[in-house]
C-alpha cells in the first residue's frame, strides 16, 4: 500500500460545509426513529475486526456506543434488520429529497464537491491510468449537486446514481461492473460493514477502484468529545470504524488497499467552537485551543490529517 | 544470446554504496541470482556468498551470467558497459551514463551493434512517489499543459569533500551537475521534454581548492517554448530537493526527496488549482492538496523494469540510452554555455 498522506489546506473552510438547521432536523429525525427502534446490544464481537474485546465507550441518546479494544472502532450493537429500516425510513429520506435541502447543500458544499471530483480524476488518472470514459457508480448518498457535478466532470462514459434516495432505478447486476464505484459517507450507517464492501465488491470490474469515504473513530473529535459531541447521532453513525480497521475491513472485502488518508479539514474549528462542552480531562488541548494563533491552530489541523487522525478517512482499493 | 529465463543470471561490478543498494534490490525482486561480485577493494564485496573478483574483465569473462549491474566510478561505465554489450550481457549502468556525450554515445553505438540485448541507466528519481504522482498528473492533462518548471537540486560537500573522486575531473568527468544536477536535468526532461536553447553559469562560488563546478545554473528553452532552470549546487548547506512545474490551469510542487540518510527533507508533492475567481480564497492562496510519502521503492522499481524488459520484452521506459544521451548532450551544453567554456572552471 502506497502510505500517502493527503492533507488539505483550505483557506474557506471557516465558514463551514454544515448547515446547523439542517443538520438539527435530520438529528431529531433520526432521533424519532431510534426511540422507536432501539438497539438491543448483545454484541460480542467487533463487526470490523471480529475480535471480541469490547469496552463500553459512551451513550448517546440512550444508545450504547462499544469500542473495540483491538482495532480501535466505535459502533452500535444493534440487528442490521433495524439498519436496513432506518436507510428506508421515510422522513428523513424524504427531508433529504427537498429541493431546499439540496438546495442548502449545494452552497455550502459546492466547492469542496468541486475539489472532491478533481481529485477522483487525478487518482483515477494514477491508478487507471484514464481520468474520462470510464464506467461509475455513485453508490449511495443523497446529495444531488455531487452526483450531478460527478456526472457532468468528463469522468464518466456511463454514470449510475444507485441505492440513493434520489434514484428509483434499480441497482445494476454485478457484471459487468463499474470501473470506479464511489461509496461516500455511506460505511458509518452499516451495522454489517463487511457485507456492505463485499456487495460493492461485485459491482465493480478486477482491478476496478472503489473510493470511500467515511467517519472514523480514531479521529481526534469523537475521542476527545466523546458524549458531548454534536454532530454524531444514532443510527446515522451507527459505525466509526478507525483508520486501521478500514484496512481491515477492505483487505477482507477482497480489495487491496491502495491509500488511505485522513484528509478532514474542520475538526479543529469544530473542537474550537465547542471548547466549552469539553472536559475537565482535556484541559492541555483547551488551553491549546483558547490560546493558538489561527497558524497554529491550522498547523494543528495539518498534523492530525498527516497523523490519520482526523475525524475522516478516504480510501481507495482495488478488486483484486 | 536468446532472451534469458527465471532467474536472471547476475553480476556486480562496483560494490560500493550504490553496489549493495542494487544487491539488496535484486534479492527483493526475487528473479535475479547473483553469481559474482566485482570492486578493486575486495572487502567491499564480503557478505553476498559468490565469487569475488578484482578485474572486472575477468569477472566479466569467467562468470556464467546474463546480466551485469555496473555500479563503479564514472571513468569506467563506458568502457565495461561497451564490453558487456559486446560480450551478449543485459546491461543495467549507474549514472551518470559515462563522463562526457562522447562515453555516451560510444555506448549507444555499442547497444545499436547488438540485438536484443536492454541498457539501462540508473535515473532512479523517475521512480520516486512524488515524481511518480505528478507525472500521472501532468498525463491525465487536469491542470492543463506544462508551460515552465524550475529546479533545485543541492547537497553540502562535506570536509573530505575537496578530495573525493567525484572532483577529480579524470575519474568523473565533471563536478556536481554532472554527479547529482543530472537527476534534475533529465526530470526536466521527463516532464517538458528535450531542450534547443541554453544559457548557463557554471562556477566555483565556494570551493576554490576543486578542479570542478560547486555551482551551476542553467535556462532551458523547448522548441515548444517550454522553460524551465536548473540550480545544480555543492553548497546547499541544508540539503533541498525542489522541483515546481506550472501547467496552465494549475501547478505543482515537487520538495524534498526521501533518501536514506533523510536529509532532503520530507518528500511532498503539492497541486493547486487556478483560481482565478478566489472560490476557495484569496486571489493566489488556492486550496492545497499535499502528499507526502514515507517510503522509497524506486530502486526496485528500477529493477522490476529491467527484468521486464529482460524476460518479458516489455521495453524500457526509463533510463534508456536516448534519454542518456540526451542528457549528456544537456549537461555538456550547459558546460559550454557558460562564459569559461569548460567543465573544469
Amino acid at each position: 500500500m502506497l502510505k500517502a498522506f493527503d492533507s488539505i489546506e483550505a483557506a474557506q473552510m471557516d465558514t463551514g460545509i454544515v448547515d446547523t438547521h439542517t443538520l438539527n432536523t435530520e438529528r431529531s429525525m433520526a432521533l424519532d426513529f431510534v426511540r422507536a427502534n432501539p438497539a438491543r446490544g448483545g454484541a460480542t464481537s467487533c463487526p470490523v475486526c471480529g475480535k471480541s474485546h469490547l469496552r463500553n465507550f459512551m451513550t448517546l441518546e440512550s444508545t450504547p456506543y462499544l469500542r473495540c479494544e483491538h482495532c480501535a472502532s466505535i459502533f452500535i450493537s444493534v440487528h442490521p434488520d433495524i439498519i436496513e429500516q432506518y436507510k428506508n425510513y421515510e422522513p428523513i429520506n424524504n427531508f433529504r429529497s427537498t429541493e431546499e435541502y439540496q438546495a442548502i447543500a449545494s452552497e455550502k458544499r459546492m466547492s469542496v464537491w468541486n475539489d472532491l471530483v478533481f481529485w477522483v480524476r487525478f487518482r483515477c488518472a494514477r491508478y487507471l491510468q484514464k481520468y474520462n470514459g470510464l464506467d461509475v457508480v455513485l453508490y449511495g448518498g443523497h446529495y444531488q449537486g455531487l452526483s450531478n457535478n460527478l456526472e457532468n466532470s468528463g469522468l464518466c462514459g456511463s454514470y449510475r446514481l444507485e441505492a440513493s434516495v434520489l434514484s428509483t432505478a434499480p441497482e445494476s447486476a454485478s457484471s459487468p461492473g463499474a470501473d470506479v464505484l464511489l461509496y461516500l459517507d455511506q460505511l458509518a450507517r452499516e451495522a454489517a460493514p463487511l457485507q456492505a464492501l463485499s456487495k460493492l465488491h461485485g459491482k465493480l470490474k478486477t482491478g476496478g477502484l472503489l473510493i470511500l469515504s467515511t467517519r472514523v473513530g480514531s479521529g481526534i473529535d469523537i475521542l476527545t468529545m466523546k458524549e458531548k459531541i454534536k454532530n454524531v447521532f444514532p443510527y446515522e453513525h451507527t459505525l466509526l470504524a478507525s483508520v486501521n480497521g478500514l484496512e481491515i475491513l477492505v483487505n477482507h472485502a477482497g480489495f487491496e488497499l491502495l491509500e488511505i488518508q485522513t484528509p478532514g479539514a474542520l475538526d479543529v474549528k469544530y473542537l474550537r467552537d465547542n471548547v466549552a462542552a469539553m472536559g475537565e480531562d482535556n484541559l492541555y488541548l483547551r488551553y491549546l485551543l483558547e490560546t493558538a494563533d489561527n497558524a497554529t491552530l491550522a498547523e494543528f489541523q495539518n498534523f492530525l490529517q498527516k497523523s490519520g487522525t482526523s475525524s475522516h478517512a478516504r480510501i481507495i482499493a482495488r478488486k483484486k | 544470446m536468446g532472451k534469458a529465463m527465471e532467474p536472471v543470471k547476475t553480476i556486480v561490478i562496483g560494490m560500493g554504496k550504490m553496489g549493495q543498494i542494487r544487491c539488496r534490490a535484486m534479492a527483493n525482486h526475487g528473479g535475479y541470482q547473483l553469481v559474482a561480485v566485482c570492486d578493486a577493494d575486495p572487502s567491499r564485496c564480503e557478505g553476498w556468498n559468490v565469487p569475488i573478483y578484482t578485474d572486472w574483465h575477468a569477472c566479466l569473462a569467467e562468470s556464467d551470467a546474463q546480466a551485469v549491474i555496473v555500479c563503479t566510478f564514472n571513468n569506467v561505465i563506458a568502457d565495461i558497459v561497451c564490453e558487456a554489450l559486446a560480450m551478449g550481457l543485459h546491461v543495467f549502468s549507474e549514472k551518470p551514463p559515462g563522463r562526457s556525450l562522447a562515453e555516451a554515445m560510444r555506448m549507444q553505438s555499442a547497444l545499436q551493434a547488438t540485438k536484443g540485448l536492454i541498457l539501462k541507466f540508473g535515473f532512479n528519481h523517475r521512480y520516486h512517489n512524488s515524481i511518480i504522482e505528478a507525472r500521472a498528473l501532468v498525463d491525465s492533462g487536469l491542470l492543463g499543459d506544462i508551460v515552465c518548471a524550475r529546479g533545485v537540486y543541492g547537497k553540502a560537500g562535506g570536509h573530505l569533500y575537496t578530495s573525493e573522486w567525484r572532483n577529480d575531473v579524470e575519474i568523473s568527468g565533471g563536478g556536481i551537475l554532472l554527479d547529482q544536477g543530472i537527476h534534475m536535468m533529465d526530470l526536466l526532461c521527463y516532464f517538458l521534454g528535450d531542450f534547443t536553447s541554453i544559457s548557463s553559469m557554471v562556477d566555483r562560488l565556494v570551493w576554490d581548492d576543486i578542479a570542478t563546478e560547486d555551482s551551476a545554473f542553467a535556462i532551458l528553452k523547448s522548441a515548444e517554448g517550454k522553460t524551465a532552470s536548473l540550480h545544480s549546487s555543492a553548497i546547499q548547506w541544508k540539503h533541498k530537493f525542489d522541483l515546481d512545474i506550472i501547467c496552465t490551469k494549475g501547478y505543482i510542487a515537487l520538495n524534498g526527496l526521501l533518501t536514506a540518510t533523510q536529509s532532503y527533507g520530507e518528500e511532498r508533492i503539492t497541486y493547486y488549482r487556478r483560481d482565478l475567481r478566489q472560490l476557495t480564497g484569496k486571489l493566489g492562496n488556492p486550496v492545497s492538496h499535499t502528499m507526502s510519502f514515507d517510503t522509497d521503492s524506486s530502486w526496485d522499481y528500477e529493477m522490476n523494469e529491467f527484468y521486464d524488459a529482460v524476460c518479458r520484452d516489455i521495453p524500457i521506459q526509463n533510463g534508456t540510452i536516448e534519454d542518456a544521451v540526451r542528457v549528456m548532450r544537456l549537461v555538456e551544453q550547459v558546460y559550454a554555455a557558460d562564459g569559461e567554456g569548460n567543465r573544469q572552471c
